[in-house]
């Protein structure tokens, strides 16, 4: 079902920022299951870039991206985040932390249908809920 | 008084490597960071600050404020991981009074005119002057990224720098 969104609420965008390359893999993974997306891309922090490096290769992406974009990084409080916090003072990012494929797919999913806020929330959620001890789970149910 | 357990130049300052390694390895409880551009730009500040875990203190100073504070009374208590983004600052840092008997390389970034040590460990020729007014202040200066890595000595630098 797709919302009567105004633009400036809807996220046009996802940057997934990641130590190494893994995620431009994870995108190609996204896709294996989801199908293809637009819009959609990642910039490596690879080991020799500084700080300054780094923010000018995610400043590029975002300069040259039109409307609010979503940004998911992998480890909170590591460099990708702390650019993502960064650049929110110049930008109109949402930025979460904690990437997964299966936050990447939601968001890939969800992104026509759904304000900026509510993306954060079921972003946030689908990497929470996807969490979980398998076996303690089977074991559960196979007692019941 | 504080005790420094771990002194460190790494051009990302409090980042991944930081805070899940190095933290836990040496011990910290607090991390003081020495950057004369931080102290003047808040936000920043308040972004490093968000970065770290929420047992963690820190501070950030100044060159001239770390040396008073050092002076003072040792930059109070705990342990304390210090952190450098460059190594003019570390050794400027000593030059006022800070005492640090060893430093560790960890990040300095690259350039076009800067060359490749180890992984992100780069140098250029004002570093190495740096690093031999460091040896003159009798620093034991070592380069490593991880605790997994291997520690290279300054010798070995030396060698790969000339090679």
């Amino acid at each position: 079902m797709k919302l009567d969104l105004c633009e400036n609420e809807r996220i046009s965008n996802i940057l997934v920022l990641t130590h190494g390359n893994w995620g431009e893999e994870l995108i190609n993974s996204a896709k294996m299951i989801a199908g293809s997306f637009e819009n959609v891309s990642a910039v490596a922090l690879n080991p020799k870039d500084t700080f300054n490096d780094y923010l000018i290769k995610v400043k590029e992406i975002l300069s040259a991206s039109s409307g609010k974009t979503l940004i998911i990084v992998d480890l909170f409080g590591g460099t990708p985040s702390n650019i993502a916090a960064l650049l929110s003072r110049e930008y109109d990012i949402v930025a979460l932390s904690g990437l997964s494929l299966s936050m990447l797919i939601e968001a890939m999913v969800s992104k026509d249908n759904i304000n900026s806020d509510q993306m954060s929330d079921v972003v946030l959620n689908a990497g929470k809920d996807n969490c979980i001890d398998i076996i303690k789970m089977i074991n559960k149910n196979v007692t019941k | 008084m504080g005790s420094i357990v771990l002194a460190r130049v790494d051009s990302r300052l409090i980042h991944g490597q930081v805070i899940t390694k190095w933290l836990s390895q040496v011990g910290a409880e607090r991390i003081i960071v020495i950057n004369n551009a931080l102290v003047k730009d808040p936000f920043m500040m308040s972004i490093y600050k968000m970065a770290a875990p929420p047992n963690i203190k820190i501070d950030v100073y100044s060159i001239d404020d770390a040396a008073l504070a050092w002076t003072k009374e040792q930059f109070g208590n705990g342990k304390i991981l210090l952190l450098f983004a460059d190594l003019k600052s570390a050794l400027e840092a000593i030059e006022k009074g800070v005492e640090i008997k060893k430093l560790q390389v960890g990040g300095l970034g690259g350039a076009p005119n800067r060359k490749v040590i180890f992984q992100n460990i780069t140098l250029d020729s004002k570093d190495m002057d740096i690093l031999k007014a460091l040896e003159v202040h009798q620093v034991e200066v070592i380069f490593q990224v991880i605790p997994e890595d291997r520690v290279l000595q300054l010798k070995e630098v030396y060698t790969k720098y000339n090679k």
